[in-house]
């Protein structure tokens, strides 16, 4: 099962990799990380379809605004899962974000409990 | 009734003052002295021979005779008569002249007014045939005084007019203001106190000029006595106040009285009857002591009404009797008209109404020999006013031969000064010259105080609009700072409960048995805990140095230069600027791109100063791309915001160059030389300051570097920064 992280924060790897460590070493996912929304498209358009089955992005970044990649990813790949996460929790965000058709929405610091309980309800859906 | 008989008092009471008034006039012209002092220098004179014929002596004898006449009349006639016969046998005629005047003085304090104006105009006959004429002024101002006692106002105005008229040409203020405060007096009694007011407060001007204390104390006097009548008591308090003050500094029982007596009349009008009592008594005893025969009856008559006011009408009964037997003494027709009004009134409560009668009979009699009618009256005050008008005529012709002498005396001098003006000219064109210089220089002066003041306030201002587009972009920083910071502290949160987990798994790997154990997940672990510490390190400076960063901003320049990392600034509020307008605007959208020179090295800047001049032209590119009407414009422009940084110039002449580039709409070539102009702004009003890119050049200038403009409408706008190395 293969995830994407979007964030212009190079750490994030370092970060997600290490929380998600059982799961790589297992086999049960596969992480991949883009820096910007340009990237992001590119990691995704190389495959058609796409292996990935969820993308997780930050909204404020150079370039291309989560936001914006969220648009892009939607009209793309339309069945493609996208969470935000976002520094800023407010609800002009939150609401364009779902409206956007986003699953779910996630602020900074990250609660990665829930964040493994959304990933863990991948594999019961399928 | 009332306050038709309050007029009449204060009138006769007047009358009171003017006695002692012109009298005063000679005494001011000497030293004062006793009448002892007086007789014996007088025996001194009389053991050398030919004292008879002596001035000195004659002007001691008529200064006695001035003593005698106020004090005993009836007897000083035959010691002034004897000084007149010395004086026209000396054929000293200014003292014939005084000798007569002073007789003249005594016979009106005896009552003989017709003799007093017969000696009078004796004097002034002699008088006038003296050059100079000194002595007439204040022998016309005595004459008019008589008049005025036997009713004679239109003569008496006219010498009082005469009085002012003489004094004028003679110089002599104290006659002056003596004949204008007559004047006064005659417009009191026709009721036209605003113009009596005005001529006393001439008086008093006067008198303050010439420094004459009595005087003074005498115009404050009459001016309050015109409050008074005006009905405004309270002010004639006042005014009453500075004159009792002033008499009591003097120590002159002659002032003295006059304003306490003065001050009762208010007091009474204020009804504070006891303190009117307490002056009326006053006024009364110092009468009494001194000879002040008309003041003191007036001073029992008023006692009499207040005991009158009391219910104490024994007491009102004796005052007013004992008043009226010293007003028909001094015959004083208003003093005996008052009193008899008074004692009618006290007769009729006592029951006793043929002794009212009696009494209201003589007040009848009197009022109506006193008053003859308002209209008579202004009749006569008209006349005198024409004949004086007339007689001014006169006066002017009279002076025309005087005039010529004058005139021919002016005329040599001129010619003289036309001789002295000739010999100066030059040395006049010089001064002329000099002072026109000096005023210049004056001039010059005064402009320049107020260009430094101006200077000193542009400067103020000028403190004031740095701290304020300070502040301003500051608040623009803000939200970028706050996303900067929690972005690190983020990691760090993370980093370390990563930390922890790591540890318990390592703990739980080696509670296994040795066999068990796989030693290199164990290094694994390890090496992430020691890369999560270092990323708990590395983040937790990066939030560091963005308050250090802050803190700089906000904090007044200490304009020491220090060797900074151009790159690591730049970078930083590259970043600030983009954080910054992503927090505040949720649709903005740019990008950037940094091309930075690694081998760049290390500038001498104050580095909160140049920060500034970065974040203003980051923040200028980012709106200038980036704004909302220009996207929604240019829809396929991706708006892009590029730094670079670059060494460039000579070996000997490096210079650190930094670009700031958009693709935003360019700045059209019209308005591109005045970018750099204070207040220059082209964002809605109230949204910039028009001060950024003005004191970003300043800045720039003041580290010896250039901050230069490059735009191609249209397609970009470049902002270079050089600074020496």
């Amino acid at each position: 099962m293969k995830i994407l992280f979007v964030d212009d924060e190079r750490d994030v790897e370092a970060l997600f990799r290490q929380k998600f460590r059982k799961e790589i070493k297992s086999g049960e996912l596969e992480l991949a990380f883009a820096f910007s929304g340009k990237e992001a498209l590119e990691i995704l358009g190389a495959e058609n379809p796409p292996k990935f089955v969820y993308v997780f992005s930050d909204i404020n970044m150079p370039g291309m605004s989560g936001l914006q990649l969220l648009e892009e990813i939607k009209s793309r790949f339309p069945m493609m899962r996208v969470s935000m996460i976002s520094a800023y929790g407010d609800s002009e965000n939150y609401d364009k974000a779902i409206s956007s058709g986003a699953k779910g929405f996630f602020t900074k610091p990250v609660d990665f409990e829930r964040l493994k309980e959304e990933i863990a309800a991948l594999n019961e859906g399928s | 009734m009332k306050g038709h008989r309050g007029f009449q008092m204060r009138l006769s009471r007047r009358v009171g003052f003017l006695a002692a008034f012109f009298n005063l006039l000679t005494v001011l012209v000497s030293p004062a002295q006793t009448a002892e002092g007086l007789t014996s220098e007088l025996r001194k004179f009389e053991n050398s021979p030919g004292f008879e014929s002596d001035t000195t002596y004659l002007n001691k004898a008529n200064e006695l005779g001035f003593l005698l006449a106020e004090s005993n009349p009836d007897s000083s006639l035959v010691f002034l008569n004897s000084t007149i016969l010395l004086c026209r046998e000396a054929s000293y005629k200014k003292g014939e002249a005084e000798a007569l005047k002073i007789y003249g003085n005594a016979l009106q304090n005896t009552g003989d007014f017709k003799g007093s104006i017969e000696h009078y105009n004796t004097a002034l006959a002699i008088a006038s045939e003296i050059p100079g004429e000194k002595q007439v002024p204040g022998i016309l101002n005595n004459i008019g005084l008589v008049n005025y006692y036997l009713g004679n106002h239109t003569q008496a105005l006219n010498n009082f007019y005469d009085a002012i008229k003489r004094a004028d040409l003679t110089n002599n203020a104290n006659v002056k203001a003596a004949a204008i405060n007559n004047v006064a007096m005659i417009y009191f009694e026709q009721g036209k106190l605003t113009e009596a007011k005005e001529k006393y407060r001439e008086t008093l001007a006067i008198y303050q000029a010439i420094n004459n204390p009595g005087r003074v104390i005498l115009a404050y006097n009459n001016i309050g006595d015109v409050e008074l009548r005006q009905n405004n008591p309270l002010e004639a308090l006042n005014t009453l106040k500075i004159g009792y003050r002033a008499a009591l500094e003097l120590k002159s029982p002659e002032f003295i009285e006059m304003t306490s007596r003065t001050l009762a009349d208010i007091y009474s009008a204020l009804d504070s009857l006891d303190k009117a009592e307490a002056l009326f008594r006053e006024s009364i005893s110092m009468s009494r002591e001194n000879g002040y025969g008309v003041p003191q009856a007036h001073s029992l008559i008023g006692l009499a009404d207040l005991y009158y006011k009391k219910g104490k009408l024994a007491e009102a009964s004796g005052f007013a009797k004992e008043g009226l037997q010293q007003a028909e003494s001094m015959a004083q027709p208003m003093l005996i008209r008052n009193a008899n009004e008074l004692l009618s009134r006290i007769y009729e409560e006592e029951g006793n109404f043929a002794e009212a009668l009696q009494s209201f009979k003589l007040f009848k009699l009197f009022n109506d020999s006193i008053n003859t009618s308002q209209a008579q009256r202004l009749t006569a005050s008209l006349e005198a006013e024409y004949e004086f008008s007339k007689r001014e005529l006169e006066y002017e012709k009279a002076s025309l031969r005087q005039k010529w002498i004058i005139f021919s005396t002016i005329a040599g001098l001129i010619a003289f000064l036309i001789i002295l003006f000739v010999g100066n000219q030059n040395k006049n064109r010089l001064n002329k010259a000099y002072h026109a210089l000096q005023e210049k220089t004056a001039e010059i002066e005064i402009k320049n105080e107020k260009l430094e003041k101006a200077l000193d306030q542009l400067k103020a201002t000028q403190v004031q609009l740095i701290h304020a587009e300070k502040m301003a972009s500051l608040g623009e920083l803000t939200a970028g700072i706050a996303h900067e910071i929690q972005n690190p502290l983020n990691f760090v949160t993370n980093f370390s409960e990563l930390g922890s987990d790591m540890v318990q798994e390592l703990r739980e790997e080696r509670a296994r048995k040795p066999e068990e154990q796989d030693q290199s997940l164990q290094d694994e672990i390890l090496a992430d805990i020691q890369v999560n510490l270092d990323k708990i390190n590395h983040h937790g400076k990066r939030a560091d140095s963005i308050v250090k960063g802050m803190l700089q901003h906000s904090r007044t320049s200490s304009g020491e230069k220090l060797p900074t990392d151009i790159n690591a600034l730049a970078n930083e509020y590259l970043r600030l600027s983009f954080h910054g307008l992503r927090a505040k605007d949720k649709t903005f959208s740019a990008d950037f791109h940094t091309d930075l020179d690694p081998n760049l090295p290390k500038a001498e800047i104050v580095a909160q100063d140049i920060s500034r001049v970065l974040i203003n032209l980051f923040n200028n590119a980012f709106y200038a791309c980036a704004n909302a009407e220009f996207r929604k414009e240019n829809p396929d422009v991706k708006p892009m915001v590029e730094l670079s940084t670059k060494l460039v110039g000579d070996t000997d002449r490096r210079q650190i160059q930094i670009t700031v580039s958009d693709n935003g709409p360019g700045i059209p070539s019209a308005i591109a030389d005045k970018v750099f102009q204070p207040f220059f702004t082209t964002k809605p009003s109230g949204q910039g300051t028009g001060l950024g890119l003005s004191l970003s050049y300043d800045i720039v200038k003041a580290h010896g570097g250039e901050l230069k403009l490059k735009s191609k409408p249209g397609e970009l706008t470049t902002f270079t920064i050089f600074l020496p190395v």
